[in-house]
Order: C-alpha cells, then sequence, then structure tokens
C-alpha cells in the first residue's frame, strides 16, 4: 500500500497564522479528491478544532490514542462538510511532555497508511511540541508574516528543520497588504525570499473574511469568493503538483475591487 | 567609496571570549547521557576540561554511550574525533546519530556521522562542512541560532543570517550576505580580515575590537567588501580597492 505524505505546518512565532493555514490546506487538498487527516499538535492549546467547526465532535484525542487508551480511527473525527477530511484532536487537559518524539513519529506512520496527507498543526516555539509535531514529517510548510521578527523566527526553525533532515521547506507569507508593500510600508515577497532561500509555496493576503470564517468554523477555502480561500486552494494546488501561478497575488487589488470599495460595495 | 564604522572604546572584548565556567557539561537526560560542549570554546581548553571532568568523575562514566551535544552549533569533524579518543581513554563511548532529546543538534550529529566519513574517503568535499588545512569550507547558510568556530580560517559558501554567529582565529570569507555576527582573528590576529559579497553585519569583530551597524539604515554594498583593521578601527572598503593591506 502506498503511503501518504506527512506534513508539517509551523512557524516558530506565535500569531502567524499557522493553524488557519493547517485547516485551509487540509480542507484545500481534501476538496480537490485526496483523503487528508489533520494533526492538532498543539496539546494543551488546541485551536484546530474550533477552526474547522468540530469541537463539540470531540470525544477521544491524541493522547489518548498514543497512550492506547483507544484506537486512531475512533478518535478522528469527521469533517461534517468535507468526507475525505479527519481531524486527530489535541488533548486540552494535558501538554507537551504528554507524548514524546517517538510516539509522535509512530502515530503519523500509521494515520499515513490510511491518508493520503497528514497535515500537523504544529505549536509556536522551538521546544518539545515543535519537536513532537516534526518527528514524523517528510515536508514542511513554515509560515510566516511580512514583519522581521516572523522572518527571523522562520529563519531560524528552516535551520532547525534542515538539522532533522527535513530539507527544502516551502513558505507561506501570509497576510501581505499589496496596497503597503506598494507604498514600501511592509517587506515584499522578493526581499523575504532574498533573506530565507527557500521555495515560495504561496502568498496569501491579509483579509477580514479569514477572521469571520475562523470564527464560524468554517474553512476560508470552502468560501468561492474569499481572496484567502483562493489564495489556499492555489496552495493546496501547487502542493498537488499543479502549476498555479503566484504573481496574481503580488499585485495590489484590481481597479474593480478598488472601484467597489470606495462605492463601499464589499465584495464578501 | 569607504566607509568607516566607529569602535566602541573599551568595549569587554573579552566577554567573548571569555572562557566559559564549565566548557563541558555531561546531563543526564531520559534518553541516556548527553555532553554538552561549548563549540565557540577552542579544542585544547575543551579538552582540557573533558579531561578534568572525567578526572573528577573517577570512573563515574565508565561504560556509559554519551551522545554529544553542541547547542546546535556545526564544529569541525577533527572536534568530535578529539573527543571521542578522550572519551574512549575514560571507558566511554561517543554514541552515532542524532542527539537525544534535544534535536536541535543534529549539525553535530552530522559532524559525528561525517567525521568518519572524511577519514574514510580520505577528506571528501561532498559534505556540508569540510577541512582543507588551516581553513573549513561551510557549504551552508548558517541560519539563526547557528554557528561556526573554527582555529583558523573559514569560507561560508552561502549566507550567514541575523542571529548566526562566525567565529575564526584567522580571516573569514562569506560568499553570500553576511548579516550575522563575524569575528575573525578571535585569538587576537589583528591582521585578520573579514570579505563578504555583501558585508551588512549585525556586528563585526576584528581581533579585540568590536563595531556595528550604523541604527539608521544602511545603505546597500553596491559589491563585495572587506573589513580590517587600521590604525586599531575596523574599516570597511569594496573589495575591488582593496589592494592588499592586511593580507600578505
Amino acid at each position: 500500500m502506498m503511503s501518504g505524505t506527512a506534513i508539517v505546518v509551523t512557524s516558530g512565532k506565535g500569531g502567524v497564522g499557522k493553524t488557519t493555514a493547517a485547516a485551509n490546506i487540509g480542507a484545500g487538498l481534501a476538496m480537490s479528491g485526496p483523503t487528508v487527516a489533520l494533526v492538532d499538535a498543539d496539546i494543551g492549546l488546541r485551536n484546530l478544532d474550533l477552526v474547522l467547526g468540530l469541537e463539540n465532535r470531540i470525544v477521544y484525542d491524541l493522547v489518548d490514542v498514543v497512550e492506547g487508551a483507544c484506537d486512531v480511527q475512533k478518535a478522528l473525527v469527521r469533517h461534517k462538510h468535507i468526507d475525505n477530511l479527519s481531524l486527530l484532536p489535541a488533548a486540552q487537559s494535558r501538554d507537551k511532555t504528554a507524548v514524546t518524539p517517538d510516539q509522535m513519529k509512530a502515530l503519523t506512520m500509521t494515520l499515513r497508511e490510511s491518508f493520503d496527507f497528514v497535515i500537523l498543526d504544529c505549536p509556536a516555539g522551538i521546544e518539545q511540541g515543535f519537536k513532537n509535531a516534526i518527528s514524523g514529517a517528510d515536508k514542511a510548510i513554515v509560515v510566516t508574516t511580512p514583519e522581521m521578527s516572523a522572518v527571523r523566527d522562520a529563519d531560524r526553525i528552516i535551520g532547525m528543520l534542515e538539522s532533522e533532515q527535513i530539507r527544502d521547506p516551502w513558505l507561506i507569507v501570509n497576510r501581505i497588504r499589496p496596497d503597503m508593500v506598494k507604498r514600501h510600508d511592509m517587506m515584499n515577497v522578493d526581499d523575504l525570499l532574498d533573506f530565507l532561500k527557500v521555495e515560495l509555496l504561496g502568498v496569501v493576503p491579509d483579509d477580514e473574511s479569514i477572521i469571520v470564517s475562523t470564527n464560524r468554523g468554517v474553512p476560508a477555502v470552502m468560501e468561492e469568493k474569499s481572496r484567502a480561500g483562493r489564495a489556499f486552494r492555489d496552495i493546496a494546488a501547487r502542493i498537488l503538483g499543479n502549476d498555479v501561478p503566484i504573481a496574481a497575488m503580488l499585485e495590489p487589488d484590481d481597479w474593480l475591487a478598488r472601484f467597489a470599495k470606495w462605492l463601499g460595495i464589499s465584495r464578501g | 567609496m569607504h566607509s568607516c564604522w566607529r569602535i566602541k572604546h573599551g568595549q569587554a572584548e573579552s566577554a567573548v571570549v571569555a572562557m566559559k565556567a564549565q566548557e563541558v557539561i555531561f546531563k543526564g537526560t531520559r534518553d541516556g547521557l548527553r555532553l554538552v560542549i561549548h563549540a565557540d570554546e577552542n579544542i585544547e581548553n575543551l579538552k582540557g576540561s573533558l579531561h578534568r571532568r572525567l578526572q573528577e568523575a573517577d570512573g563515574f562514566y565508565s561504560g556509559a554511550r554519551v551522545r554529544l551535544d553542541t547547542r546546535g552549533a556545526v564544529v569541525p569533524p577533527e572536534w568530535v574525533e578529539e573527543v571521542r579518543m578522550i572519551l574512549e581513554e575514560y571507558g566511554l563511548s561517543l554514541s552515532e546519530g542524532k542527539p537525544a532529546g534535544s534535536k536541535q543538534q543534529r549539525v553535530s550529529g552530522l559532524g559525528a556521522s561525517r567525521a568518519k566519513k572524511v577519514q574514510n574517503d580520505g577528506g571528501s568535499a561532498s559534505g556540508e562542512l569540510s577541512r582543507h588545512g588551516d581553513t573549513i569550507l561551510v557549504r551552508r547558510t548558517l541560519r539563526s541560532g547557528q554557528a561556526v568556530s573554527f582555529d583558523g580560517n573559514v569560507v561560508v559558501m552561502g549566507d550567514v543570517n541575523p542571529g548566526s554567529e562566525v567565529l575564526a582565529t584567522g580571516d573569514i570569507v562569506v560568499f553570500g550576505s553576511l548579516r550575522g555576527i563575524a569575528h575573525a582573528g578571535s585569538a587576537g590576529k589583528v591582521d585578520a580580515c573579514v570579505v563578504a559579497l555583501r558585508l551588512i553585519p549585525t556586528q563585526l569583530r576584528i581581533a579585540d575590537k568590536i563595531t556595528r551597524a550604523p541604527d539608521d539604515e544602511m545603505q546597500m554594498p553596491q559589491g563585495p567588501e572587506v573589513a580590517y583593521l587600521r590604525e586599531g578601527s575596523i574599516v570597511i572598503e569594496p573589495w575591488t580597492t582593496h589592494t592588499g593591506t592586511v593580507l600578505v
């Protein structure tokens, strides 16, 4: 049986949109066909279930599985709208020391047998939780925002991933504001790539709608009109090997959008 | 074009090269015994401390397998061999592979496994770290948190990013952007220099002088530059006009 791919979504710095990215990448991939398991490795601070709107369906969690209290299939929560998307929630009443890297590795191996993709949502920081989350991954997606502090942390993380033999990570630049970039008030993607020297997987615009969709528990990829959602759909397509140009997202809003904004019409 | 950074006179450079209270520490972890070494120490000091520590332990560690922990720093393969030899002298053995518990130290784990390879291949340069005489070649980008320290010259084929550090008793050449910290001539060699394709370091140290990037926005250098000591101050000049004042 072909084994699936395990991808860890990480960043070093907190609050750059890791969990939102993991949820949207997972949902985006699943919407195009493959089976996806999303693993919330942020034990003690679980969020992924909220973003996916699955909080009230959790019975067992990752720590239960690792401790042998239940079977992994039993702990997986299927998404209510996307059939081939499942979540393995984190335990909320425990902390990062509840599991070891070896246990996480074994768990990831098990999941890879029954899913095409295993997406691991890594906690912020470089300690135990990070080490757990990356231990079973074959590929990493590093999420950053165009701020120096986030970029520095991304650099540190990329170095640590390399020393764990997870090479050539993909980069997602989240919360880009094309208007600010144009005014030179924000780092542009080229500067960022010149610094980090890694492959760009996607650029996600700063989009208010993502806050709304996150709160509603519906990943932005499911919303046809969301700009961030579109960016994540493109990212999922690129992970699947499709050649989707990135350039479009780097341009400021098209004139139509700006005109609509000027008229006070929201584009959703 | 010629820029000159003001030197912070009287800066306690000794802080940089000061002896650490404990150059080597044995640490018991859930996954076994770890030997923590400070990579910015010179190897002779390290060897001395290791001998001292093992003598103090009086056979306590005998028979133990030890994983080397360099706290994320890249150390030359020779160091690993030296450490291995001392450990074996006291009946300990160095285990190969990734250091337990602390995963960020795989860099040193790499060094450990490669040390053998270098010996076997008679010095293959295919790795990320290879030594040629008194010069070490680092074929990778040093990212935040990583450090290279070497008793000799260091050549980096890649960038040296902010938060990373290169320390050499000789010269430092960066074939890429130097944005982190570089300390050339760290043992006091005043004619040491730092050359980089893009020299925009956070801090530059040559022998016992320290200089830092200006607080206001810095101009991007137009090409490769060299930093060296002239009359006790660190000066930076474009590499093309550099006529070998410090090179012999």
